[in-house]
């Protein structure tokens, strides 16, 4: 019954333009990294398996495009999703404002139980690889800054970089530990919350009616 | 938030640049069909036969001569077709009239002869090109207006003669011309061309290779082709595009021929002959120049089209920037949008700079406008449209989405936007963009269709948007497989393209149009609501708005300036002071676009200098958080907040002549009260006390006559009581006037002077104990009006010459910010304002409604009539809203006193001790309020009572009515007082 173990987790990462979005995707998915990515357009799906406390979970990631006219587009990606994370570049600091506004629209019109990541990106770029110390003015969001807003909206936050593979996959790690948690604790007593939410709308992603979908496949 | 405010004229841009065939003009019409630019305007327009001729078209009928065999050799040579023929200032144009494509432009310039033929019958007038092609044109109408029309024509004509020069110059930029130049040197037919011996400048592909491995021999023979087509119909600015033309255009183009066909299919070739130093100009205009679009550029640079080696060198990421940034620049609406880079790149390697430039300019104008726009309604709409012709032609695989909640939309909006570029192998989208230069966006809804239909079996077992993307990416990948089918070989492209074009050649123009009107409204409305949403949303906190407010602020802030916009294409994205006077004529009662006095505009501009950006400008942050300050329920944060508005400099101060404004601002604003449009709190009391004393009066009157009342019977009012309104609307209306006099006059009481107007405040700590004797002698001097003796007063003086007054107290406790009505998104009317009664009816009917205080004052008055006015000494509550404040004050002393007071008012503002003195005497502690306001008075006119114990009078009078939080605030503004 192996199959019966493994969960979907439907995942959406926003951010400003150039943030390194798409990096972080790529990296998570093929540990790869390439310096000039094009740009995302519209958006772009990507799975990736991983197994996590002896549980598979299958990551369905949306990767929406940076640019803010395309934000427009986005509320199509993030609906239904369990997880976002919400990308900044650590040297850039416009790109926190928007991700501010980002965490703020998911907090207004996400689904309630969104697991949120608020990660600042390109930590590479202010690393000195020599001695292994941060670079004098290189960095341009402080760590506090990350850490605040993180609190203040109830989300887990890290430095990553998609480059050196720094810290990449204790993000998607840490996601998948949580909704597993949130799954588990909602699943005994709380049935009338869950069972709502099933009755809402068809959640393809939700953990139940996946089990039944792969144990039909198993057959 | 640059991108937000862009957005406020969206709804009509957008409704008028979708192509509404009922709105379009003839003209419109005509520049869609021919893709000519859009300042060409028809100047004639006749019916005509005509037949299409050139040298070596001519040479076919001649059996001898053959020009090609590359082409199907064309019959009927000579065959007259009907057609409609259309002069505009720089073209001659044919359409033919059985059918939708063929069609004929000739720019003015490339014709160099007409002559009239001899034809009893008809006009008949023959056309040569430059290039030798020859058009027999037999006017089908009236001769008059035939020669009429030639006639227009000649004058048109010989203002294009100039510009021959310019014509040889610019086909010298052209392929097709170098072509015929090189291969027609030893022609026996007698074509006519131009000597070129360089090869023209083109695209990148020329230096660094076009993309793909087409081989040599099929690159050739399609240029023998094309080669072969110039040759009898023309090319560039002579061209007669026929069924040939489209089929050449959809078994590809060669790679070199690409970037002048696609330039020509789309017409930016046109805009380039017409404006040629345009490009070059945008660019050193605007050197140095940083605008958002530029920064969104840069980082796009390095990632369009990354795998084309080009695109690593400086050479290609130089014309990309340049390209970009012109149209940037050329169209600031749009600026730039991801995808454009990547189909910028793509047209470099085919065209030059010049060449890609005019090409964007008209794929993003013309071909797909509001793809790439800041709300990129028109690519959303799009995907609407697609999803419905899914419905119409697959409806098997739309119930399938429907059913797993599979939205196709957010799968196909990248085919759209960037015309398959990023999802193909760029040969096959390159294949694509070849028709759709020519035909438009139904060429990207055929080939979508043709996707999706091709794919079925395999998405109709898609369970989610993933499994299909899934499916989509196999499919892209695997286009250049070859299948076997119907006994050939084929790839899946060719397979693609012939569903494309077969199986969905219903999808035409027509059909496009009907789908967008039928989503048009769904797709704004949504894009309205989130831009609302988005820019609500980066707004400042606004503790004193609630969100419904917020939005109808924006609802109306928008609204007027959408009907006050001057050019509706472009957003204008301040508020101008005329709309800020209208839209504060919605909001609040005291401001009437229909008497507009200078008051009015005095104090409204104030508001608007006060609320404006640093720039000066009312944007919707700034309207809102002026909004905001100024309907603080707080009244000691409304009244510094009132006193800021006249503070202009800061300083905390404000003069003499500011005073006089101050008091004819209140004047102006208090005018619905004073007009008695609408009543205030202290009325709404009056009103309930001699309600319950009438009440009282009738159920002393049935006691008396021995009839049982019970305590808890319904409060109601005697039938034979009536109210004078005209009496109470006099009362209140003197009340104010008399407010406002009392202002003033207790103003210049407190206001202090300038200690040295000439040295200012510079000395102000060294001589401290001077200063203060200097402050003691001006005010028992009270030099207040003398102008020789300039004096100021402070924003604490200002909260107590205010509140010193019950009147302006009251109204700025509960009805000034209450006179803002942001809780209705419509107009207001006249009758009711926010809730406040504007009529005596209504007001009574208010106050029985509200039978709970009425029932209290009854059996307050009930309990003991005797000594009612020793009741509820000190009983003043602060509460803000007169729909909460309870009143158990002695209501009617206090309006018996302002009476009389108003009495004494009106007969020429003589106010003698006397006549207040019996009142003075009589009233008792409570009353304290008009007391004081009196003792103000009088002491201007009589003795004036000890500093000392006017202010232990004053601390009295606080402490009765000033709400607790307020204490000690107020207690600082008595120190500050105190210090002088």
């Amino acid at each position: 019954m192996s199959a019966s173990n493994q969960t979907s987790i439907k995942l959406v990462l926003l951010g400003e333009a150039a943030v390194g979005k798409s990096s972080l995707v790529l990296r998570f998915v093929s540990n790869d990294f390439q310096e000039n990515k094009e740009p995302t357009i519209g958006a772009a799906f990507l799975t990736q398996k991983c197994t996590v406390n002896d549980r598979t979970i299958k990551f369905e990631i949306w990767d929406t495009a940076g640019q803010e006219r395309f934000a427009n587009l986005a509320h199509l990606y993030y609906r239904n999703a369990q997880a976002a994370l919400v990308v900044y570049d650590v040297t850039k600091p416009a790109s926190f404002i928007k991700a501010r506004h980002w965490m703020k629209e998911l907090k207004e019109q996400s689904t309630k139980n969104i697991t949120i990541a608020l990660i600042g990106n390109k930590y590479d770029l202010i690393m000195d690889e020599t001695s292994g110390e941060e670079i004098d003015g290189a960095r341009k969001v402080s760590i506090e800054e990350g850490k605040q807003l993180a609190d203040e909206e109830g989300a887990v936050f890290f430095e990553t970089s998609a480059k050196t593979s720094y810290n990449v996959n204790e993000v998607f790690m840490n996601i998948a530990e949580t909704i597993l948690e949130k799954m588990d604790n909602a699943k005994p007593d709380e049935n009338p919350v869950a069972q709502t939410q099933n009755n809402n709308r068809i959640d393809l992603t939700a953990p139940s009616q996946n089990n039944i979908n792969d144990n039909g496949c198993a057959c | 938030m640059d991108f937000f405010k862009s957005v406020a004229s969206l709804a009509q841009n957008a409704i008028e640049s979708i192509n509404n065939p009922n709105h379009l003009t003839p003209d419109q019409l005509m520049q869609g069909f021919f893709h000519v630019p859009s300042d060409e305007k028809i100047l004639g327009e006749i019916n005509v036969d005509y037949i299409i001729t050139s040298m070596v078209l001519y040479s076919f009928s001649d059996s001898i001569k053959s020009a090609g065999t590359y082409l199907p050799v064309p019959h009927n040579i000579n065959s007259r077709r009907p057609g409609k023929l259309t002069l505009t200032q720089n073209y001659l144009l044919i359409k033919q009239n059985d059918s939708t494509e063929d069609k004929i432009v000739f720019h003015l310039t490339s014709i160099n002869k007409v002559q009239k033929l001899p034809n009893a019958e008809t006009l008949h007038v023959r056309v040569s090109t430059t290039n030798g092609m020859i058009l027999d044109i037999m006017c089908d109408t009236i001769r008059s207006k035939a020669e009429h029309f030639w006639h227009t024509f000649n004058k048109q004509h010989n203002l294009n003669k100039e510009d021959r020069v310019k014509l040889e110059s610019f086909q010298r930029t052209l392929y097709s011309e170098y072509l015929i130049s090189k291969n027609c040197k030893n022609s026996k037919l007698g074509e006519k061309h131009i000597d070129i011996p360089q090869h023209p400048q083109g695209g990148l592909g020329l230096k660094y290779k076009f993309p793909g491995n087409e081989s040599r021999e099929k690159e050739i023979l399609k240029l023998k082709r094309w080669f072969e087509y110039f040759r009898r119909y023309g090319r560039n600015l002579e061209l007669v595009q026929n069924h040939i033309f489209n089929s050449l255009l959809l078994v590809g183009i060669p790679n070199r021929l690409r970037g002048e066909i696609w330039e020509t299919s789309s017409g930016s070739i046109y805009y380039r002959y017409q404006n040629a130093e345009e490009y070059e100009n945008l660019l050193e205009e605007n050197k140095g120049k940083h605008t958002l679009a530029i920064e969104e550029i840069e980082k796009d640079l390095n990632r369009s089209l990354p795998e084309y080696s080009a695109f690593q060198t400086d050479e290609g990421i130089d014309k990309l920037r340049r390209v970009l940034t012109a149209y940037s620049w050329k169209n600031p609406d749009i600026g730039y949008c991801q995808a454009m880079n990547i189909v910028t790149a793509a047209l470099l390697i085919f065209m030059t700079e010049d060449q890609a430039f005019w090409t964007l300019n008209v794929l993003c104008d013309k071909i797909i406008p509001g793809y790439y726009s800041k709300t990129m309604y028109g690519v959303l709409l799009d995907q609407k449209v697609f999803e419905g012709m899914v419905q119409k032609t697959l409806p098997l695989l739309a119930d399938h989405f429907n059913k797993y909640d599979i939205q196709l939309s957010i799968v196909s909006l990248p085919w759209f936007l960037s015309f398959f570029l990023n999802t193909m192998p760029l040969v096959f989208a390159f294949r694509v963009m070849d028709s759709f230069f020519a035909k438009g966006p139904k060429t990207l809804f055929k080939v979508a269709l043709a996707i999706v239909k091709i794919n079925s079996q395999e998405l109709l077992e898609c369970t989610d948007d993933g499994e299909c993307i899934a499916v989509f990416k196999n499919f892209f990948a695997s286009l250049d497989e070859i299948t076997p089918e119907d006994h050939k070989i084929k790839r899946k492209f060719d397979i693609l393209w012939e569903i494309a074009f077969n199986d969905f050649q219903m999808i035409d123009d027509r059909m496009i149009i009907k789908y967008r009107n039928t989503f048009k409204n769904e797709v704004f409305k949504g894009i309205d609501l989130f831009v609302k949403r988005a820019e609500i949303r980066n707004l400042p906190d606004t503790p004193h708005l609630n969100k419904e407010q917020i939005s109808n602020i924006y609802d109306r802030y928008y609204r007027i300036l959408i009907q006050d916009s001057n050019s509706p294409n472009r957003g204008n994205l301040t508020m101008d002071f005329d709309s800020f006077e209208k839209f504060m004529s919605e909001i609040v009662p005291w401001v009437n676009m229909e008497r507009e006095t200078r008051d009015q505009s005095s104090f409204l501009k104030r508001l608007y200098k006060n609320w404006s950006n640093e720039n000066g400008e009312m944007s919707l942050e700034s309207l809102v958080v002026g909004v905001n300050k100024i309907v603080n329920r707080d009244l000691m944060n409304a009244l510094s907040n009132f006193f800021s508005l006249y503070d202009t400099e800061n300083t905390g101060r404000i003069n003499k002549e500011t005073v006089l404004e101050v008091a004819e601002d209140l004047i102006f604003i208090t005018t619905p009260w004073r007009d008695g449009k609408i009543f205030d709190t202290i009325a709404n009391r009056e009103l309930e006390d001699q309600i319950a004393e009438k009440i009282v009066q009738r159920r002393k009157n049935l006691i008396e006559k021995g009839v049982e009342v019970s305590e808890t019977e319904e409060i109601s009012l005697p039938d034979e009581v009536k109210f004078d309104e005209d009496k109470w609307k006099t009362k209140q209306s003197v009340r104010y006037l008399s407010a406002s006099s009392s202002f003033l006059q207790l103003a210049f009481k407190y206001a202090q002077p300038y200690e040295n107007p000439d040295e200012n405040l510079i000395n102000l700590d060294d001589d401290d104990e001077d200063l203060n004797d200097k402050r003691k002698e001006s005010i028992t001097h009270n030099k207040a009006l003398d102008p020789t003796h300039p004096v100021y007063i402070t924003p604490s003086m200002f909260r107590m010459v205010i509140l010193a007054n019950e009147t302006y107290s009251s109204f700025f406790e509960n009805q000034f910010w209450k006179s803002f009505d942001l809780d209705s998104p419509g107009n207001i009317t006249d009758s009711v304002f926010g809730g406040m009664v504007g009529n005596i009816r209504g007001m009574v009917n208010n106050v029985m409604a509200d039978g709970v205080r009425v029932a209290s004052q009854v059996k307050k008055k009930m309990g003991d009539s005797r000594i009612r006015a020793d009741t509820a000494a000190s009983s003043e509550s602060g509460a803000s809203s007169f729909a909460q404040s309870e009143t158990k004050g002695n209501g009617i002393y206090r309006t018996s006193i302002d009476s009389k007071g108003a009495e004494s008012v009106m007969t020429g503002w003589t106010l003698e001790s006397g006549a207040l003195g019996d009142n003075f005497e009589d009233h008792d502690i409570d009353n304290l309020l008009v007391n004081n306001e009196e003792v103000g008075l009088l002491g201007n006119n009589e003795s004036e009572p000890e500093e000392e114990e006017n202010e232990d009078d004053e601390d009295d009078e606080f402490g009765n009515f000033v709400p607790a939080d307020n204490e000690k605030r107020l207690a600082d503004d008595m120190n500050e007082l105190n210090l002088k």
